[in-house]
């Protein structure tokens, strides 16, 4: 929010300049930066608008940091009007919840000419426009006190009434700016004996705004709900000065504040005389009262402050102190409890002159949580074996049905929560490409579909000239091994020759995909790869007996699978043979039969193998290849 | 000369060579035409008595043979040698693959190392929350301006579900779901990704990582914030660090603090000047109330810093969309 240091500074003389102000600010209340001229930008919390949202309380906050003992802050004094109704106007408040308070004074002798130039050199320090001498006012005394205010041409009311009610449904006004609003019954608005003439809160009409002839005016200065202004300002994209303010719920009593300083302003200014008032609520308001423990205060901040300190500050800042109890400021609608008043004090002295302490605990076993160990092993892992990570944003442009929408894309490129990696790390790869021969990349993240979020670990290659399916499919070995896991294998898929599946302990964990002669990639679970880790790594004592090993050579027909062929050989003895490699596989100029060579290693725990004991192995799975794959050994 | 010293003396001096001149050497003291040792010693043969001839002859003759072989291996030992010493080792090493970890992910270790040392725990939460727990529990009504502080993307839905669902636009609905199922005394920090709906520029992304942080105890004061704060930044960017803390507003705290720090100028790109790096506070009682917690009985403090923002204050990085843009040329920096 703007403020004007020229009218600041009116209020406070004994201001040195404006980075003394920013300072001040920045360091005890709201953070303050410095706008173009003579204007700054405040960061106002929206539980502090009641009372500083205008020059009168940001001036407050500035004397009561730098201890300034004379200032000219205006005093605005009135008296509660009788409930007595007027002769000129009638107000009539159909919600009084959404409406709790509606002041209107009626003004004659009104001149309508240009505002003085001191004045309109302050409004333009807040960017508002000049508009005429009743207009400036108005708007000059919503910066001052921070309520806004309206006035009505009071000649263009028809039946000199005020209704405060729901709009009608398809009800039209026309704003000031010539824009027409159709309306809703959930819009509050200002209407006399006809039609709407204000947009309550948010914005006035055409119809009845002050022109050159005017004579008479009737000022509004009122209080609305927060939450319907809100809405209705949302709903409408109506964001005004008074919209704002109304919608952080000020206090009641700032209306009856606002209409007597624009009383005194608009004689003074416009040389109008005040004539009839009304208020819908002229109720005393009370102010609230808190006892106040300077122990507990000390014990809450960590310092060691005296009560009479504590109190020297809330009373600089306008706070009652009477023993311990402290009244609150009327507008001070933030200060619900004791933390409350000690932000205040402690505010004032300033944070950074609070003394560290570092806290007395007891020492407890961090929170058992394997996941960060097991993310940080499978990062390392990875990057060890040479692939770089990438993060990727989590929205996606286009997507099936599966994936989970946005009521609110930002844009159709992000209308999808992603439902996988794979989809932008073959992107990276693409791109990487243009830079790189040879692209491995792998990236940890959460994905989603309508029934749940989980987390994944997509690994991919991508080359301009090699293929490296079978790297990415040892990177899985290796991963899963560093992991600590032996029991693990990747399971063809009927109908998909270009994949397989990632299984651990008979689970799916993923799928290790060839997309063509550049490109792997590889997806796993990594929430039920996380399940499966048990982690614990154990030694093994070397063997003691010697392997033994054997080649064999055999052709099958092209559509042998190598995979099938060595878990069944594995199976021929489970115990004696210990490993089987691909040593050579070779489809020659007879397309119809490729040549494999494959070398076995054979191991007993407990003795050493004989050569009888490994022939008879060796025949069992001659057996095996020619019986269950139509091999012929070579 | 007796020919055992000779050939004691010329085996002797063949094993000496160092290299093949000096072996040439060798060979020419005692094999060379004109003088050379053992050739002279042959020709004088002719000069010998029979019996010396027959005695002395055939000694000198294996002896000749010995060397001419000793010296001919010699020569391939030093030969090998040679080649094994004449490599240029100037020459670049060979590229080594290796990979390169994401900024992001090397912040945050250092980031939950320096945590865990200072006995806090570690912990995470989903992506998508309920607009409970991103703001009704963390004292944000709905309705209510203090809303807009948070840009937030909403998640079509079936509307038989009671609660919104949304992207979570912080870490702190961490702080109920820990306290709900949590008592006291604890300490803890929950990094994460987190989502505003805002423009895209070098300094704001859709998408961007926090870290919460939740400290609640019998005593855990605004001063010991200060003490675990310092602590961590120092430790974080190598103790050269100036430190300002500033009143600020947080729906979920009271009172709030906003957290400023000065690098040096000579090691950092934004050195110099006062960078905003958390967002902290002591936690509303209105939090504790929503946890079933009793506030005359725990108090604590927490607070939130944008991971992004530390990684590219330390690293100098300019601009946020670096980190989401896949890009090796940037990853393989770090």
């Amino acid at each position: 929010m703007k403020f004007s240091y020229t009218l600041l500074k009116q209020y406070l003389p004994e201001l040195k300049n404006k980075q003394q102000l920013i300072d001040a600010l920045n360091m005890h209340a709201f953070e303050t930066e410095d706008a173009d001229g003579k204007t700054i930008d405040v960061f106002l919390p929206p539980n502090r608008y009641s009372d500083a949202a205008s020059h009168i309380g940001i001036a407050r906050e500035i004397a009561a940091i730098l201890k300034h003992r004379r200032t000219n802050i205006p005093n605005i004094s009135y008296r509660l009007t009788k409930q007595r109704i007027p002769q000129a106007f009638k107000v009539l408040v159909e919600d009084k919840k959404l409406c709790p308070r509606y002041c209107a004074q009626l003004f004659e002798n009104v001149r309508v000419k240009q505002s003085p130039v001191w004045m309109q050199k302050i409004l333009k320090e807040n960017g508002l426009r000049s508009v005429n001498n009743v207009v400036d006012v108005i708007n000059y005394v919503m910066l001052e006190t921070g309520q806004p205010l309206h006035a009505f041409d009071a000649d263009k009311l028809t039946d000199s009434r005020i209704v405060v009610r729901s709009a009608e449904r398809r009800e039209k006004i026309t704003s000031i700016e010539g824009i027409e609003y159709v309306l809703t019954p959930e819009t509050l608005i200002i209407a006399d004996g006809k039609q709407p003439i204000a947009i309550a809160g948010i914005k006035g009409g055409t119809d009845t705004e002050v022109t050159k002839n005017t004579k008479r005016i009737l000022v509004e200065a009122a209080n609305f709900d927060g939450v319907s202004i809100y809405k209705t300002a949302k709903r409408l994209h109506l964001d005004t000065d008074a919209s704002q303010r109304f919608s952080h719920n000020m206090h009641p009593e700032l209306a009856r504040i606002g209409l007597a300083r624009a009383a005194v302003v608009l004689q003074d200014v416009v040389g109008a005389h005040p004539s009839e008032l009304y208020d819908t609520a002229p109720k005393k308001s009370v102010m609230r009262t808190f006892s106040f423990d300077i122990n507990w205060f000390n014990s809450f901040i960590g310092t060691n402050m005296r009560a009479r300190d504590a109190y020297a500050s809330l009373r600089r800042l306008g706070f009652g102190v009477n023993g311990n109890k402290i009244s609150i400021p009327l507008l001070r609608q933030d200060i619900e409890t004791q933390e409350d008043l000690a932000e205040e004090i402690a505010r004032l002295s300033g944070y950074n002159e609070l003394v560290s302490q570092p806290p007395i605990v007891h020492l407890s076993p961090p929170e058992h949580d394997n996941w960060f160990p097991f993310r940080r092993m499978v990062r390392d892992i990875l990057s060890g074996l040479g692939f770089d990570e990438v993060y990727n944003t989590s929205f996606v442009g286009s997507g099936d049905t599966s994936l989970v929408e946005l009521a609110n894309p930002i844009s159709e490129e992000k209308r999808y929560l992603r439902g996988n990696l794979a989809y932008s790390l073959l992107e990276n790869i693409r791109e990487n490409l243009k830079y790189y021969d040879e692209v491995r990349l792998f990236e940890v993240g959460h994905v989603f579909s309508k029934k749940e979020e989980y987390r994944m670990l997509g690994i991919a290659i991508g080359t301009t000239q090699n293929d490296y399916f079978f790297e990415l499919k040892g990177v899985v070995t290796s991963l899963l091994q560093g992991l600590g896991l032996t029991d693990f294998d990747f399971m063809v898929q009927e109908d998909d020759g270009a994949a397989v599946t990632v299984r651990v302990d008979g689970k799916h964990i993923g799928e290790l995909r060839r997309l063509d002669d550049r490109r792997s990639i590889v997806e796993l679970h990594m929430d039920v790869l996380r399940e499966v880790v048990s982690g614990e790594l154990s030694y093994e004592p070397f063997p003691k007996y010697p392997a033994v090993m054997r080649d064999i050579s055999f052709l099958v027909p092209p559509q042998a699978r190598i995979g099938d062929i060595v878990q069944a050989m594995q199976l021929v003895n489970e115990h004696l043979i210990q490993d089987i490699d691909l040593v050579d596989e070779y489809t020659g100029a007879d397309a119809d039969r490729q040549s494999i060579t494959v070398r076995i290693r054979f191991r007993a725990d407990d003795h050493t193998l004989n050569t009888a004991e490994v022939d008879v192995e060796m025949e069992r799975v001659v057996v095996l290849l020619q019986n269950s794959f139509g091999a012929e050994i070579r | 000369m007796d020919i055992k010293a000779l050939q004691i003396e010329a085996r002797s001096a063949v094993k000496k060579a160092q290299n093949t001149n000096d072996l040439e050497e060798v060979r020419v003291v005692y094999l060379g035409r004109k003088n050379g040792k053992v050739i002279t010693l042959l020709r004088s043969l002719k000069d010998m008595s029979l019996t010396e001839r027959r005695q002395v002859g055939p000694k000198a003759n294996t002896l000749r043979h010995e060397l001419e072989e000793l010296i001919k291996r010699r020569g391939n030992e030093l030969q090998e040698k040679n080649a094994a010493m004449n490599v240029d080792v100037t020459r670049p090493g060979d590229k080594v693959r290796v990979g390169h970890l994401h900024p992001l992910t090397q912040i945050e270790r250092e980031v939950r190392d320096i945590f865990t040392s200072l006995n806090f725990s570690v912990l995470e939460g989903p992506e998508i929350e309920s607009d409970y727990y991103n703001f009704d529990a963390l004292n944000i009504p709905p309705n209510h301006p203090a809303r807009d502080m948070w840009d937030t993307f909403w998640l079509k839905q079936p509307s038989i579900k009671k609660d919104k669902s949304l992207l979570r636009t912080h870490t702190s609905p961490m702080q109920i779901r820990y306290m709900e199922t949590h008592k006291p005394p604890f300490q803890i920090i929950v990094p994460g990704r987190v989502f505003r709906y805002e423009a895209t520029d070098a300094h704001h992304e859709v998408n961007f990582y926090q870290v919460e942080g939740l400290m609640v105890g019998e005593h855990v004061t605004l001063a010991n914030f200060k003490y675990i704060v310092e602590t961590f930044l120092q430790q974080l960017f190598d103790g050269d660090v100036q430190f300002r803390f500033r009143p600020s507003y947080f729906p979920f705290v009271e009172p709030g603090i906003e957290v400023d720090i000065k690098l040096p100028k000579e090691h950092h790109r934004q050195g110099g000047t006062w960078l905003e790096v958390m967002g902290a506070g002591m936690v509303h009682r209105n939090i504790f109330n929503a946890v079933r917690y009793d506030p005359r009985e725990v108090q604590g403090f927490a607070f939130g810093m944008g991971l992004d923002r530390l990684a590219m204050i330390k690293y100098n990085i300019p601009d946020i969309r670096l980190f989401y843009s896949g890009d090796l040329r940037f990853v393989r920096q770090f």
